[in-house]
């Protein structure tokens, strides 16, 4: 079954195969890396107490980037050939600098994207880096990343992107697909995706709500939705959804060149809130809750995570000034507090069912 | 040697330009002066050029934070829903923002026209710049610094600098205010002067004794933020340099018989001063701090003037908390050798990640390759809940004991 293929390729966290570039976050842009044939692993910590990197920070690091040293300092992803930190927040560029210190990876690259993401300046800029970049991947990989290729590796992702976007599966399952997807071979991502696709769609399961926050470490925190009878039928995340939504395709000679397109079009995303301005996040959710006819949005907060927790007392009182009631729940070490989830779950989903 | 006890005598000017600087604040309004909240890594010269007033949400919430009221305020902030995990100062200001109280005559900041913060500092200014642009729907420039990692590239520049004339035509739309370069020009020359005697009196602290501790930098920072580019902030500084210039060739200081020299990284823990003077009283004096020392490194020399734009977009990518580890490194092994120092006492404090992440190996790193001893204090520079000054004292008297235990090995 194909949806095996997915949750192997999570468990794997590191294929064993050449030339895996490592990288931390979707802003990563994944058709250069696989342009210069390289193979692109977006790296989960798999949650859970961490040990080794304790010793380097401090208890308010939030715990996807510890657990992201903490995996890297185990010899988790011992194999990769090169690994890239975009710029995103305080804490992962910490851990970015704290893993070149410390690890002997042998490639490691700084990939550092502007925070703001409108302007012309910007934009110059974040072309700018993109070429660096593409010339660091062509040092690791010992080859050129011809226009032709980048034009392939547009459209392999597009596709993977595409089909994700236009996936009818739910909840964790989907998490899994897309989390999959990001690490697995892209061909093999694309292939499958489509074999996946169900001939009518399932059955919408519970109280309809919608997941919106950063990252996660893993699928498994979705099961006390299900626990608690949430049918969670959409996301907003970046370990998700989020990922598949890239307004990555261009014609054949876009103005500027390929890697300016595909500067924009990482710019034109919908910003997460470590960009700025943020504002177009919130019409996206909107638009989200509306297409997937949320009853309400469940956030899941990294506990330390700074750029998410600024934007929920704002992003929270806009929805309900609209009538969405919405729901803050702690993630730490990849889980909620259990008990405690469960019951403010039940609470809030007795609110917006009835 | 002699112990000089009591504070500065430029304290008492200090507290004037304090208090003035506030009082124009209230009254800029009516003094048809366009005021902007501007972050404490943003080129505040650019501001004073075009005749726009600036207030410190950070420096702010410092004095809220010495006069105890941080924690109230920022637990207004968590009640509409900010995470008691955000950085203190955001908290602090934000809740004083939305309860409108502060310890200044029980005001909040005054409201701003326009909003300035600078990403080189971290993440949550820019976050935290936006609550308030939502709050007081004024309009916000964000000057996007990137991250220098291990050297500075002409393309980062260029986007800086880009930023800087985008922010030169914002405050002329949203203030109505020019920029002129002659007066772009003598707010720079104001500045490296101030720079100049800054650094200076921070050098004149490798002096035994030393003729200052943290506890003067720390107060005495307030000009060299808020006031850097003006008249105001040179003279001051000249009363300053005069009176620890007088000290050091009296081989004065504030420690009976100065026993240790330790440098601080970090900011200050701004409600526990008691602390601070405690090492004071143990005979430790403090010989730099890297968070002081930061206000030093704007260093604008002649040449700068030709290209004041692409000057002030290399300076303000330099600051401390934009730079790498071997870079931090580098800067903090050069002041404890420079300043003779013979131990390091890093504040972790858990408000501020781009300070405090990464501080774990600069430790091991002075003392592997300084044989330096080091302590790690966890605390907060203005949320005081957490605070456990008898256990932290407890550490500090180790931390000494130990250190005595070199002295005489
Ligand atoms: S969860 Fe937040 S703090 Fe943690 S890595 Fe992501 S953006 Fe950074
Ligand atoms: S996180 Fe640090 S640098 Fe940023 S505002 Fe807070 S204390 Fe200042």
């Amino acid at each position: 079954m194909g949806r095996d293929a997915f949750r192997q390729a999570l468990a794997d966290a590191c294929p064993p195969r050449e030339g895996a570039i490592g990288y931390v976050c979707t802003y990563t842009p994944e058709e250069l890396i696989l342009a210069a044939g390289l193979h692109p692993v977006r790296l989960f910590p798999p949650g859970g107490p961490t040990g080794p990197a304790d010793a380097y920070l401090q208890s308010f690091c939030c715990s996807f980037a510890r657990g992201c040293l903490d995996a890297a300092l185990r010899g988790r992803w011992d194999g990769l050939a090169g690994v890239v930190f975009p710029y995103t927040c305080d804490s992962l560029r910490a851990v970015s600098e704290l893993w070149r210190c410390h690890l002997p990876t042998r490639h490691h690259l700084f990939l550092n994207l502007p925070v703001r993401v409108e302007g012309i300046a910007a934009l110059a800029y974040a072309a700018r880096e993109f070429e660096r970049f593409r010339q660091w991947l062509e040092m690791v990989a010992g080859a050129t990343v011809g226009t032709d290729a980048l034009h392939a590796a547009v459209r392999l992702v597009g596709a993977v992107r595409e089909r994700l976007a236009g996936s009818s599966l739910l909840g964790r399952e989907f998490l899994e697909v897309a989390m999959g997807a990001q690490v697995m071979d892209r061909f093999t991502a694309a292939e499958l995706l489509e074999g996946l696709a169900p001939k009518t769609p399932p059955p919408r399961p519970g109280v309809g709500v919608l997941l919106a926050g950063g990252a996660l470490e893993d699928p498994a925190i979705l099961d006390v939705f299900e626990e608690a009878g949430a049918g969670v039928v959409g996301d907003d995340l970046c370990v998700g959804s989020r990922y598949a939504v890239l307004g990555a395709a261009w014609g054949d000679s876009p103005p500027g060149g390929p890697v300016v397109a595909l500067a924009r079009a990482y710019l034109e995303r919908v910003p997460c809130p470590t960009r700025h301005p943020p504002e177009r996040r919130l019409q996206h959710l909107l638009a989200r809750i509306a297409q997937r006819q949320a009853r309400g949005v469940v956030f899941l907060l990294q506990k330390f995570c700074d750029s998410h927790a600024f934007d929920l007392p704002y992003l929270r009182s806009e929805l309900s000034l609209r009538g969405i009631p919405s729901l803050l729940l702690e993630v730490e070490q990849g889980a909620l507090a259990r008990g405690q989830a469960l019951t403010r779950l039940e609470a809030f989903l007795e609110i917006i069912g009835s | 040697m002699g112990r000089v006890t009591g504070r500065l005598k430029v304290d008492g000017r200090l507290k004037h330009l304090l208090v003035a600087h506030y009082r124009d604040a209230y009254l800029a309004r009516r003094l048809r002066r366009p005021l902007a909240w501007v972050s404490s890594g943003a080129p505040v010269e650019l501001l004073h050029a075009m005749g726009i007033f600036p207030v410190y949400p950070e420096n702010y919430a410092a004095v809220c934070a010495s006069r105890r009221m941080a924690v109230e305020l920022a637990e207004a902030a968590e009640a509409a829903g900010y995470s008691p995990d955000l950085c203190s100062y955001a908290r602090t200001s934000i809740g004083s923002m939305l309860a409108q109280r502060g310890p200044l005559n029980g005001l909040p900041l005054p409201a701003p026209d326009l909003l300035f913060a600078a990403s080189n500092i971290c993440g949550v200014v820019v976050k935290w710049w936006e609550v308030a642009a939502r709050h007081f729907r004024v309009p916000l420039f964000i000057l996007d610094v990137p991250f220098l990692a291990e050297r500075l590239t002409p393309h980062q520049v260029e986007y800086v600098r880009r930023q800087l004339e985008e922010a030169v035509a914002f405050f002329g739309r949203h203030a109505g205010r020019r920029l002129s370069s002659r007066s772009l020009s003598r707010v720079l020359r104001l500045s490296a002067e101030a720079v100049r005697l800054w650094n200076e009196v921070q050098l004149m602290r490798r002096a035994v004794p030393s003729p200052i501790s943290a506890l003067d930098t720390f107060t005495n920072l307030f000009p060299m933020v808020t006031l850097r580019g003006t008249r105001a902030c040179v003279g001051y500084l000249r009363g300053l340099h005069r009176e620890v210039a007088g000290r050091v060739a009296r081989g004065e200081g504030p420690v009976r018989e100065e026993r240790y020299r330790l440098v601080w990284d970090n900011i200050a823990i701004w409600y526990a001063f008691g602390f601070m003077r405690y090492f004071t009283e143990r005979g430790a004096s403090f010989v730099g701090e890297t968070y002081t020392w930061a206000w030093g490194e704007y260093e604008f020399g002649p040449d700068d003037l030709r290209d004041p734009l692409g000057s002030l977009a290399t300076q303000y990518s330099r600051v401390i908390l934009n730079v790498d580890l071997g870079q931090r490194l580098d800067r903090l092994l050069r002041m404890v050798e420079g300043q003779r120092a013979d131990g390091v006492v890093f504040h972790s404090c858990r408000s501020c990640k781009t300070y405090s992440l990464g501080q774990l190996t600069l430790a091991r790193e002075v003392q592997s390759r300084l044989g330096v001893p080091t302590l790690v204090l966890e605390a907060d520079m203005a949320d005081a809940r957490a605070w456990a000054e008898q256990s932290a004292r407890t550490r500090v008297d180790a931390f000494l004991e130990l250190l005595e235990g070199r002295r005489k090995g």
